[in-house]
C-alpha cells in the first residue's frame, strides 16, 4: 500500500471528533485480531492514536507487553486525550518490565499525568536502574509539588546525575513561563548537589538567569573561571541576561577579564547591543592584543557609526591582519557619511592606502566616488589604474557608461581592457530595464570611427547580451558588423554571434559557413552547432530547425574536431534521422565512441516507435564492438527488455 | 564496537596536526564526532573538514561500512589513530573530549540523537528536518535552551546569498506590505507498507534495532538501510515530505515575514498546495508546482524546478515581489530592486557559510541563524501543514499554546511515542 492511509482515512470521516470516532474505532479493533497480519495490527494502532475512542483503550493496553506491537499501542495510548488512556498506562506499570515498563513511564511522563505520581516515585526508588531513572524524568515532566519533591530528594542520593538532567528540565520549563522563584529554587538545588557535567553547567546558567539583573554576580564570576566550560556558559549567558544594569556591568567588566578570553567578551557584547557597548568596541579598536583589536575592527563593520570610520582608517593604513579586517569592515559599514569620508581619505592617503580605499570605494559600490575612480583610471601610475578600473565595476552606474567607454577605447594594455569592459559591463546591467542595457554600447558602436573602436565594443556588447539572454538589436548591429570589410572586425562580429546565448543567429551563422573560409568559417560552425545542440536538447526554445541544421552541418565537416561537434549535437536530437547519421560514424576511430554514447542517448525516445528494430539493431552492434565498457553496458541495458533507463531529477537537501 | 583499526595511514603525521604551515594547534580546534554520516552528511562534514580549526575525531554509524569509511577518511587528513569509531552514538558522546556533533542520520533520529548530545554537552548542527513531530521539535528546542548548547538546524539556505538578498528585501519594506509568501514542496505522500522481511544482519555489520532507534519496529529489509529508501514512510520521515524542502522554503518565508517566534494559524489544504495564514493575515502558500520557467510537465513530478533553479521560494508585497531558488538567478518586480544587491549584511558572522557559522558559535557561544528557537517554529509550521494536508481538512492552529484548536485528531498527531527505551 502506497498511499496514505490517513488521508484516505480521515477524508472519509471528515467531521471534526471530539475524543475519536466509534465506527472508525471499532472497524479498527477488528483489524487487530491477533490473526491478522502485523503490519495490518500496526497501522490499525497508528490510526487509532488519531481516532480511537475509549473502546479501543482495553485492546491497547492489552497489547503493551507485546513484543513487536507494544510500542504501537503505547503510541495509541499516549496520544489519546482520554482519562482511560492514563489508567490503563497506570495499570500496566504494575505488570510491564524491562524496556516495555520503561516506555509506558515515558508515556505517562509526556501526558503529564499526575495520578501517576505515587506509582512513578516507587519506580523511582526501585532496583531496576533504567525504570528508575524513566521515572524520575516523567516526574519532572508531571512538575506537581510531590513530583518535583522526590526528583529533588534523588539529587542527594545515588542517582544525582539522571535527577539532575530532571530537574535542569523542569527548572527551565518554569523560566519559560516566567515562574523565576520557583526555577531558581530548582537551579540551586541541582548546583548545590554537586553534579557534574552538563547538567552542573545548565544549572548554573539557570541560576543566574533566574536571577536576573542580581545574576550579575554569579556570571561574572563564572566569566572569570579559568574553567573553560564554565565562561563558555558565562559566553552564553551574557547574551540572554536581560536589563541595562547587567550591559554597564559586562562592559565594565570587559578590561578585567583574561586578555584571552576578552575577544570573546566583546563579541557577546556586540551581540548583545545596548548603551556603551559601542564605545567600549571602539575602545579596543587600537587595543595592543591583537586579538582583541581584531574582534573590535571586526564588529565595528557591524554596529560601527560615524565616529568609527577614523578607526577603520588607521588600522587599514597599516599591513597584515588588522588591515584585512578593517576593509571587511569598512566594506560593511553602514553608517551615514562613510562613503564621503572614504573619499576624503583618498586625497591625503599614502600610495598603498589609496589602492586599498579605492577597493574599499569599489566593494562598497559607492557612486559617489565614481568620477574620482574615472579620474584615477588615468592616472600614471599602473597600480592606481588597474584598482581603479576594478572598482569602477562596483561603482560606476549608467550615467558613467559612455566615460567608462570612451575609457575602454582609450586601452592599450589586454589587461586594463578586459578590466574596463567588465566595468562596463557592470554598469550597463544596472540600467533598470532590461532591454535598454545593451543601448549605450550600441550607440557606441555605431558612432565608433574605426574598425578596431567597433572591435573592442564588440567584446563587452557579448558579455551584456550573454548576460541578457539575448537582444534583437543587438543581434542586428552584430550581424552588420559580420559583413565588415574589415577582417578583424569581421572576425570578432563573428566570434560574438557565435556566442550568442540563444540560436537566433544560427541560420546566419551556416551562412557564413558556406561563404567564408578559416577563421571565419570555423567560428561560425562551431557556434551554429552548439546552438543545434542546445535548442535539440530543450536547453533553448528558439526556433530552429535543428535536425536541418545538423544535417547541413554533417554534409559540410570538414575535420574530425567538427565530426565531433556534430557527433555529440545528434546525441541530443532524439530523431530516427540522428541515428542515420550517427551510423557511419560508428565506424570512424575518431569518433565512433562519441557516436556510439549518442546513440545510447537518444535510444530510449526511439525504442518505442516505429524505427524500434533499426534502433535495437545499431545498439546490438555497440553492446558487441564498442570500446567504451560503460557506453558497452548502457546498450546492452537499453536492449534488456522493458530495461529502458527513467529520467530522474537529483534529488537535493 | 569497531575500534577504528583497518585503515591505511600515512606515517607521517602531517604537519597541519602540530599547527605549523598555517594551520591551527590541536588545542585550538574544535573536536568534532559525526553520527549516521551517510551521502547528505558527507556533503556537510566535507565543508567542516575543510576548515583548519575542526578535528574530525569520532564518527558513529550502525553500519560497520559507513565506520571504515569515515575513519578512513579522517585517518587521510590527519594520521594513524586520529579517528574512533562506534556503534552506539551513547558511547560517542560520552567522551569528554568531543565539543561538537554533526548529526546526519535518518530523520527519526535527529531529535533524539541531538538531545542526548545536549544533555552530554555536546554542540550540534543537526540534519533537517531536526525532528519528526511536534512534540519532538518542542523538546528539543526546550533541551538546547535549557543546556545552552548551541543548535544549528541544516537549513543552510539561510545562508546563502540569493536567499538572504530576497529576505531583505522582504524585511525591509522594499517590497511594500508583504501579503504573500511562497515555498515550494515536494509533492507530499505518506507511506505505511512495510517491506518484506528479510534475515536480519549481523549487528556488527548493520544494526538493525538500532538504526530504527526511536521509530516504531518493523521487520529488517536491507532496502531501508542501504538503499536508504525510508522516505516518505510515516514512522521514519518527517510530515508526508513536506519537510523535505519545506523546512528551507518555509523557514525562508518565515524570515521574511519576520515570523521567526510565531507560525501561521490556519492551515487548508487543496490538492498538492496547502494555504496558510498567519495571524497577522499574511498567506503563506506552500506548493509544488507554477513557478516561474517550471514546464507543465517536469521532467521530474515530485517537485518544482523552475527558472530559479530547485527549491524556489517567492515573495510578494504591494510594491513588488522577488522570486529565487537553487540556481542563484533572482527574478524580482520592480527592476530597481536589482540596485539593492550589496547594501544588506544580514549578520554579523559570515553569510556565506553555514557549517563555518556553527562553528564560530561553537567557539563564541553565540546564536546561529538557524538556531532553535528557529528551527522550532519553522519545523512546526511544517508539521501543521503537513497535518492538516493527512486530514484532509482545514486545521487552526494556536501558536501561543502550539495547539490546534478544537480539533482532537490534529492535536492527536502532533506527537508520536519515542520507542522504548529512548527518551525524548
Amino acid at each position: 500500500m502506497t498511499k496514505s492511509l490517513l488521508v484516505g482515512f480521515a477524508l472519509g470521516v471528515a467531521a471534526v471528533f471530539a475524543a475519536g470516532d466509534a465506527v472508525k474505532t471499532r472497524e479498527l479493533l477488528a483489524q487487530l485480531k491477533p490473526e491478522a497480519p502485523l503490519a495490518e495490527r500496526a497501522r490499525a494502532c497508528q490510526q487509532l492514536a488519531i481516532v480511537g475512542t475509549s473502546e479501543a483503550v482495553p485492546a491497547l493496553a492489552e497489547l503493551l507487553s507485546d513484543t513487536h506491537l507494544g510500542h504501537y499501542a503505547r503510541e495509541a495510548l499516549e496520544a489519546m486525550a482520554l482519562p482511560e488512556a492514563d489508567a490503563a498506562l497506570r495499570t500496566a506499570l504494575g505488570r510491564l518490565q524491562g524496556v516495555q515498563l520503561v516506555g509506558a513511564i515515558n508515556s505517562l511522563g509526556v501526558r503529564g499525568d499526575a495520578a501517576a505520581v505515587p506509582a512513578l516515585v516507587k519506580l523511582a526508588d526501585g532496583a531496576e536502574a533504567s525504570a528508575a531513572s524513566a521515572a524520575l524524568v516523567a516526574l519532572a515532566r508531571i512538575g506537581t509539588q510531590a513530583a518535583l519533591d522526590k526528583v529533588q530528594t534523588a539529587l542527594s542520593d545515588g542517582r544525582r546525575d539522571a535527577a539532575a538532567d530532571a530537574v535542569v528540565t523542569a527548572a527551565d520549563r518554569l523560566l519559560a513561563r516566567g515562574q523565576t522563584a520557583e526555577a531558581a529554587r530548582l537551579f540551586e538545588a541541582v548546583r548545590a548537589s554537586g553534579a557534574t557535567g552538563q547538567a552542573r553547567l545548565s544549572a548554573i546558567r539557570g541560576v543566574i538567569l533566574a536571577r536576573g539583573a542580581s545574576g550579575v554576580p554569579l556570571l561574572l564570576e563564572n566569566l572569570r573561571s579559568p574553567d573553560a566550560a564554565l565562561h563558555d556558559l558565562a559566553l552564553r549567558a551574557m547574551r540572554e541576561l536581560a536589563g541595562a544594569d547587567a550591559t554597564a556591568a559586562l562592559v565594565a567588566e570587559l578590561p578585567r577579564v583574561s586578555p584571552a578570553l576578552q575577544p570573546q567578551v566583546l563579541a557577546a557584547l556586540v551581540d548583545r547591543g545596548g548603551a556603551g557597548v559601542l564605545a567600549a568596541v571602539e575602545g579596543q579598536a587600537t587595543s595592543s592584543n591583537a586579538a582583541m583589536r581584531h574582534a573590535a575592527l571586526d564588529a565595528l563593520g557591524r554596529i560601527g557609526a560615524p565616529s568609527s570610520v577614523p578607526l577603520l582608517l588607521r588600522a587599514l593604513a597599516e599591513e597584515g591582519d588588522a588591515a584585512a579586517t578593517a576593509r571587511r569592515s569598512l566594506v560593511q559599514l553602514t553608517a551615514p557619511g562613510t562613503d564621503a569620508a572614504l573619499l576624503r581619505a583618498l586625497g591625503a592617503a599614502s600610495a598603498d592606502t589609496q589602492l586599498k580605499l579605492v577597493a574599499v570605494l569599489g566593494d562598497r559600490g559607492a557612486a559617489t566616488a565614481a568620477s574620482e575612480l574615472l579620474r584615477l583610471a588615468r592616472e600614471p601610475r599602473a597600480e592606481i589604474r588597474r584598482a581603479a578600473l576594478r572598482a569602477l565595476a562596483g561603482a560606476a552606474g549608467p550615467g558613467e557608461l559612455p566615460a567608462l567607454i570612451r575609457l575602454a577605447l582609450e586601452q592599450r594594455d589586454d589587461a586594463e581592457r578586459t578590466l574596463a569592459d567588465r566595468a562596463i559591463h557592470a554598469a550597463a546591467m544596472k540600467i533598470l530595464e532590461p532591454e535598454r542595457r545593451v543601448d549605450p554600447l550600441l550607440t557606441a558602436l555605431r558612432q565608433a570611427p574605426s574598425p578596431s573602436d567597433r572591435v573592442a565594443l564588440l567584446r563587452p556588447l557579448g558579455a551584456v547580451v550573454r548576460a541578457l539572454g539575448g537582444s534583437a538589436a543587438a543581434a542586428a548591429a552584430v550581424r552588420a558588423a559580420a559583413q565588415s570589410s574589415d577582417a578583424t572586425e569581421r572576425e570578432a562580429a563573428v566570434k560574438c554571434l557565435a556566442d550568442w546565448p540563444d540560436a537566433s543567429p544560427a541560420v546566419d551563422l551556416m551562412a557564413l559557413v558556406r561563404a567564408s573560409v578559416e577563421p571565419v568559417r570555423n567560428l561560425a560552425f562551431a557556434g551554429a552547432v552548439r546552438m543545434a545542440a542546445n535548442v535539440a536538447a530543450g536547453r533553448d526554445r528558439t526556433p530552429l530547425d535543428a535536425l536541418a541544421l545538423l544535417t547541413e552541418a554533417n554534409a559540410l565537416v570538414a575535420s574530425d574536431a567538427e565530426r565531433m561537434m556534430v557527433v555529440s549535437a545528434l546525441g541530443s536530437l532524439r530523431r530516427i534521422e540522428s541515428l542515420g547519421m550517427l551510423e557511419p560514424y560508428l565506424q570512424l576511430d575518431a569518433v565512433k565512441t562519441e557516436a556510439a554514447l549518442a546513440v545510447v542517448q537518444i535510444a530510449p525516445a526511439l525504442l518505442g516507435g516505429a524505427n524500434a528494430m533499426a534502433v535495437r539493431s545499431t545498439l546490438e552492434k555497440i553492446a558487441a564492438t564498442e570500446r567504451d565498457p560503460d557506453v558497452r553496458a548502457r546498450a546492452a541495458d537499453l536492449l534488456r527488455p522493458g530495461a529502458a533507463p527513467k529520467k530522474a531529477g537529483k534529488k537535493k537537501q | 564496537l569497531l575500534a577504528g583499526g583497518a585503515a591505511t595511514l600515512p606515517l607521517i603525521v602531517p604537519g597541519r596536526v602540530l599547527g605549523r604551515d598555517g594551520g591551527v594547534a590541536p588545542s585550538n580546534r574544535i573536536a568534532l564526532g559525526g553520527i549516521g554520516i551517510g551521502p547528505r552528511g558527507k556533503m556537510v562534514l566535507e565543508t567542516m573538514l575543510a576548515e583548519k580549526d575542526l578535528h574530525y575525531r569520532a564518527t558513529c554509524d550502525v553500519q560497520a561500512r559507513l565506520r571504515i569509511e569515515w575513519v578512513q577518511r579522517a585517518e587521510e587528513l590527519y594520521g594513524k589513530g586520529a579517528c574512533t569509531a562506534y556503534r552506539d552514538f551513547r558511547e560517542l558522546l560520552a567522551r569528554p573530549d568531543l565539543d561538537a556533533v554533526l548529526i546526519a542520520t535518518g530523520d527519526r533520529w535527529h531529535a533524539v540523537a541531538s538531545m542526548y548530545a545536549a544533555r552530554a554537552g555536546k554542540d550540534v548542527y543537526c540534519e533537517k528536518p531536526c525532528g519528526i513531530t511536534i512534540g519532538l521539535c518542542q523538546s528539543l528546542s526546550d533541551t538546547m535552551r535549557a543546556t545552552g548548547r548551541v543548535l544549528q538546524a541544516g537549513t543552510q539556505r539561510r545562508n546563502v546569498p540569493n536567499f538572504q538578498f530576497a529576505v531583505h528585501l522582504a524585511r525591509s519594506g522594499k517590497l511594500g506590505r508583504l501579503h504573500t509568501l511562497h515555498a515550494s514542496i515536494y509533492k507530499l505522500q505518506v507511506l505505511h507498507d512495510w517491506l518484506p522481511a528479510e534475515p536480519e544482519p549481523d549487528p556488527e555489520v548493520i544494526d538493525w534495532n538500532m538504526w530504527l532507534g526511536p521509530a516504531p519496529w518493523r521487520p529488517y529489509n536491507k532496502a531501508y538501510v542501504v538503499d536508504r529508501r525510508w522516505r516518505g514512510y510515516y514512522d521514519f520521515d518527517s510530515g508526508a515530505k513536506l519537510h523535505d524542502w519545506g523546512a528551507h522554503t518555509v523557514d525562508l518565508c518565515q524570515w521574511a515575514g519576520n515570523f521567526d517566534d510565531t507560525t501561521p494559524t490556519v492551515y487548508e489544504p487543496d490538492g498538492d498546495t496547502i494555504y496558510a495564514r498567519y495571524a497577522n493575515g499574511v498567506k503563506l502558500v506552500m506548493r509544488p508546482t507554477g513557478w516561474i520557467g517550471q514546464p507543465a510537465q517536469s521532467n521530474n513530478a515530485n517537485f518544482a524546478v523552475g527558472a530559479t533553479g530547485t527549491c524556489p521560494v517567492r515573495f510578494e508585497g504591494d510594491a513588488g515581489w522577488v522570486e529565487t531558488g537553487d540556481n542563484g538567478s533572482i527574478e524580482l518586480h520592480p527592476a530597481s530592486l536589482r540596485q539593492e544587491w550589496r547594501a544588506f549584511v544580514m549578520r554579523g558572522t559570515d553569510p556565506a557559510r553555514h557549517t563555518r557559522e556553527f562553528l564560530d558559535c561553537v567557539k563564541s557561544r553565540g546564536t546561529p541563524a538557524a538556531n532553535h528557537r528557529v528551527m522550532r517554529h519553522t519545523h512546526i509550521a511544517c508539521h501543521a501543514a503537513a497535518i492538516a494536508w493527512q486530514l484532509g481538512r482545514k486545521v487552526t492552529f494556536d501558536p501561543t499554546t502550539e495547539m490546534f484548536t478544537g480539533d482532537e485528531a490534529a492535536n492527536r498527531m502532533r506527537t508520536r511515542a519515542v520507542r522504548e527505551p529512548w527518551i525524548a
